[in-house]
């Protein structure tokens, strides 16, 4: 399915075209779950501590690591939440536990994250047609730049920007601003934002008059009112198919 | 009731994310839902004539009496002893919604809905089967499975046209094999007992399983959990029905059983030769001889041992519905034309019973189908049938040996080199070598691994070890001549020189065991020594541990990577391990990985260096740095960083190919730098017994 809301905006040939990445190039709930369960397990295995326990003390350190730094990149750090659960369960300064769990955490994850059907095809149709491709996305650099090497894209974008770089989470619109420098298209009006958080990628797209997509699946709410996103699709290889079809358009 | 003591969530929890998305994908695909709507269709408009004449009867008679045994019951009332030739668990299972169905009846006067629910469990064990052929094979195309099975001619004419129940102890085995597969023996066992209560031919699958586990030590120790249930549950259904007249009648003594020794050939004077038990004896003798069982090979060879019955005896039509699975299995794992070449399979089984077994009836109209379509024409005669039926037979017989040919070849698909693989494995540490060995032999559970180092043919008496350490490199420390000797006389399956063998207290290793081994690693100083061992080793690494001050490290770095020695002796994997300086004391029996702070590893440009690459940096955040030699065959690789056991099994499965062949889930690998020097000897041995021979 892919839907066309916003029947104002004439869409042409994008100068570049910016990615979220989390939930967007793949599920981020089933990874999510699986890894956290992989966190739970090991906590049980080393510790004895019951899952009942560890996911209530899981949400309240994720909570209260979320309250202390405000929408910043480090507020997602599972060593941060992983630190403070060990805390909170009266284990002090387990620090070598808490680089474990966040590794396991991320390799579980990573393992259970397999890209969406047709993101890969995607990059290759904007590659050959020459649209610079950038992503922009929440989270420390670190585990980004470790995702986008795991999913085998790391030599494809002409620009990745994280909120660690520029120390806050989107919609906030440095975090867009940066990437249209990185790609040298400031004040460029024609460039299209795909992601799936109406808040996040919707609002911030349309901070720099982007124009935007958002990528549905399950658990995602289509944006509406100043959300609404001005293109919705839940299927990549649909995307490719309107991508080319615009592109023969031009070509005629 | 029988599915709850299981625990359904827990089993596919142990699945990942890329396997939950292909069945949910599975069930979204167009030909699930047109399969679906056809057997939906069937189930509401058609009552196969054998529900009408043996089924129905027998499931709806009213339970009083003992009701367990409804068959001497059915009997004593005058039943037909045809009507139900199945165990306790086919009836069970079948009861259910019958009698549901037979509530519904009553109490709106209907005579509908118990026939109805009778088929509908076809149908739900139907789907049961798919979804479990889907579990196990994990990795699938879609189309093909669902064009295979969901949508086969075959499974939707028995089942919703002629109507035999045979779908429910299908469905239980696969259960049982699915079960065994995650290593949960006890559940395995039980479903194993359940199937063949449900229907006494799955027996046939038991001796395939009880080799699958002797063959594979990962869960050899499980097989008494596996067995134990199983007996005991057969024990006392046995005993139960031993004095049971219907269950006799009907189950035991069925024209189906006495069927077994049909095909015979006669040797005059009443002594004949049985077909049927000599054919499958030589199946189970050549299942057994299989280099590596795996689960793929398994299932077909289940299919196989299936099919040996249909071909050898004459078939029920409900019979052909044990094979589909497994047929399945065969068609999802081998790609290419084999869809193809059971096409005639497919029309002359439709052909042959379409003409000659019984149909069905169609439900509110008076429309009848149920006898054999040949009374409608004038034409019957033995000849023909007996053509149809050789070509069934024929084409059956062509499946079967095509299975049977891409079975080996998947078995072989880790067996490309021809003989054994001897792999050279010196450098400065025997100590960290022979443990490193020794760690591969338990991972590679299945490799038959043994370790022929010079250690073993010192020519001096080994308790003068002061002078022994003096002498290191003096040439005639070892009996290099006697260590060649043996070490082709076992590539050549001859016997070795005993002595040579026991003068190492250690390693005890009977002659028969080195004679039998596949992999052989030559280890020791000087092993490698001698050009004709050299010449033969598949594969040479090297390996040294390196103290970690910068100036002995560059030095060796430079005598590793350039030096004419290394080169000479061309090592395809060089290996430098430094120290960690905090760690300082390795103990020699508990060798562990984190010992070691850095890897230098220097192998084969344009391999599989990139994947490993990437692998360790972005699923372990280590750190990795990859410079090309310059002539660009050789890279070199320096790493450092910790890793956990378990990044290098997700990295293994990751990167090996088939890699439940050759390793499991459970495998134990070193946490460390030692982790992945074993990953990556084992990834080339993965590769060199690939190398397939075309
Ligand atoms: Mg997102």
């Amino acid at each position: 399915m892919l839907k066309i809301l916003n029947k104002n905006k004439k869409i042409i040939k994008p100068k570049a075209v910016l990615f979220d990445t989390d939930n967007t190039l793949y599920e981020y709930e089933p990874a999510n779950k699986k890894a956290t369960k992989a966190v739970g397990d090991k906590l049980n295995n080393l510790l004895g501590i019951t899952e009942q326990e560890f996911l209530k003390k899981y949400i309240q350190s994720k909570n209260e690591i979320k309250a202390q730094l405000g929408k910043t990149a480090s507020s997602h750090s599972r060593l941060l939440y992983f630190q403070r659960l060990l805390e909170l369960l009266g284990l002090k300064a387990q620090l070598l536990i808490a680089l474990d769990l966040e590794q396991t955490f991320w390799r579980t994850f990573l393992d259970n994250a397999p890209l969406f059907n047709g993101v890969r095809d995607i990059f290759f149709e904007l590659k050959k047609r020459e649209i610079p491709i950038g992503i922009v996305t929440d989270l420390t650099s670190h585990i980004q730049l470790r995702k986008l090497t795991y999913f085998g894209l790391e030599d494809i974008f002409d620009a990745v920007v994280t909120s660690e770089e520029v120390g806050a989470d989107k919609p906030n619109e440095k975090v867009f601003k940066l990437a249209l420098k990185k790609l040298n298209l400031e004040n460029e009006e024609n460039i299209w934002m795909v992601g799936d958080n109406p808040d996040a990628d919707i609002i911030g797209g349309k901070k720099i008059n982007a124009i935007t997509f958002q990528k549905l699946h399950k658990g995602i709410s289509q944006g509406i009112n100043e959300q609404e996103p001005d293109v919705i699709f839940d299927n990549f290889i649909q995307l490719n198919h309107y991508i080319q079809k615009l592109f023969k358009k031009k070509d005629e | 009731m029988i599915f709850s003591f299981i625990n359904l969530k827990k089993i596919t929890d142990s699945y990942g994310v890329k396997e939950h998305k292909r069945i949910e994908q599975l069930f979204r695909h167009p030909l699930f839902f047109i399969g679906l709507t056809i057997k939906i269709f069937l189930i509401v408009a058609i009552t196969p004539h054998i529900h009408h004449i043996w089924f129905l009867p027998f499931l709806s008679q009213p339970l009083d009496g003992n009701l367990l045994d409804p068959w001497t019951q059915f009997i004593d009332k005058g039943g037909d002893a045809l009507s139900f030739p199945y165990g306790i668990v086919m009836f069970g299972s079948y009861k259910f919604l019958t009698l549901i169905g037979n509530f519904i009846d009553n109490l709106i006067s209907t005579n509908f809905f118990a026939k109805f629910g009778f088929r509908l469990s076809s149908l739900i064990f139907d789907f049961g089967t798919l979804y479990g052929i889907a579990f196990i094979a994990k990795k699938y195309s879609i189309k093909i499975l669902l064009l295979v099975y969901w949508c086969s001619p075959i499974m939707i004419y028995i089942l919703y046209w002629h109507g035999q129940l045979d779908i429910l102890p299908v469905f239980l085995l696969i259960i049982c094999i699915a079960l065994m597969h995650i290593e949960k023996p006890i559940g395995s066992g039980v479903f194993m007992a359940l199937a063949i209560l449900a229907k006494s031919s799955m027996l046939i699958a038991l001796p395939f399983i009880i080799i699958y586990y002797l063959r594979n030590k990962r869960i050899t120790n499980q097989i008494s959990l596996n067995l134990i249930p199983l007996g005991f549950i057969l024990l006392i259904n046995l005993i139960f029905y031993f004095n049971s007249s219907g269950f006799n009648k009907m189950v035991i003594n069925s024209p189906e059983s006495n069927k077994l020794f049909f095909l015979n050939i006669n040797y005059g004077d009443g002594l004949s030769l049985f077909l049927l038990p000599t054919i499958f004896l030589i199946l189970l003798y050549l299942f057994w001889r299989m280099e590596r069982i795996n689960l793929d090979l398994l299932c077909i060879s289940i299919g196989i041992g299936f099919f040996s019955i249909l071909i050898l005896l004459p078939p029920s039509p409900g019979w052909f519905l044990w094979i589909v699975p497994f047929l399945t299995f065969y068609q999802i794992k081998a790609e290419g034309d084999y869809f193809f070449s059971s096409i005639p399979f497919y029309c002359f089984f439709l052909i042959y019973n379409f003409l000659y077994a019984s149909g069905a009836n169609v439900n509110f109209f008076d429309i009848n189908f149920h006898d054999p379509l040949i009374e409608k024409f004038y034409f019957e005669n033995n000849f023909l049938k007996s053509l149809i039926f050789t070509s069934l037979q024929a084409s059956g017989l062509i499946v079967c040996l095509k299975m049977y040919q891409f079975g080996i070849w998947r078995n072989n698909y880790y067996s490309g080199i021809r003989g054994k693989l001897s792999i050279g494995f010196t450098g400065n540490q025997n100590i960290i070598i022979n443990s490193i060995i020794n760690s591969l032999s338990k991972i590679l559970v299945n490799e038959r691994i043994i370790n022929l180092s010079t250690e073993n043919y010192k020519k001096w008496d080994p308790k003068l070890t002061l002078k022994s350490k003096l002498n290191l490199k003096n040439e005639k420390v070892f009996n290099l001549i006697n260590f060649s000797k043996d070490f082709f006389n076992i590539i050549n399956k001859r016997n070795i020189h005993q002595n040579s063998i026991n003068l190492n207290s250690k390693n005890n290793l009977s002659n028969k065991k080195y004679l039998n081994s596949n992999i052989i690693f030559l280890s020791g100083f000087q092993s490698l020594d001698i050009k004709r061992i050299r010449d033969r080793a598949n594969l040479k690494i090297n390996l040294n541990i390196l103290n970690s001050d910068f100036e002995s490290r560059s030095k060796v770095n430079k005598k590793m990577r350039e030096s004419n020695y290394l080169i000479n002796k061309k090592y395809d994997l060089i290996f430098g391990l430094i120290k960690n300086e905090t760690k300082s004391n390795i103990k020699t029996n508990s060798l562990n990985g984190t010992y070691f702070q850095e890897l230098f590893v220097t192998m084969a440009n344009g391999f599989f260096h990139e994947s490993l690459v990437r692998n360790l940096i972005a699923l372990s955040s280590l750190k990795v740095d990859v410079e090309q030699s310059s002539n660009l065959e050789k890279v070199n690789l320096t790493i450092n960083g910790d890793i956990s056991s378990e990044d290098i099994m997700v990295i293994s499965k990751n990167m090996i190919v088939n890699s439940e062949d050759l390793l499991f889930f459970g495998s134990k690998w070193s946490e460390g730098m030692l982790g992945i020097i074993q990953l990556i000897i084992i990834i080339h041995i993965a590769d060199i017994l690939h190398q397939r021979s075309t």
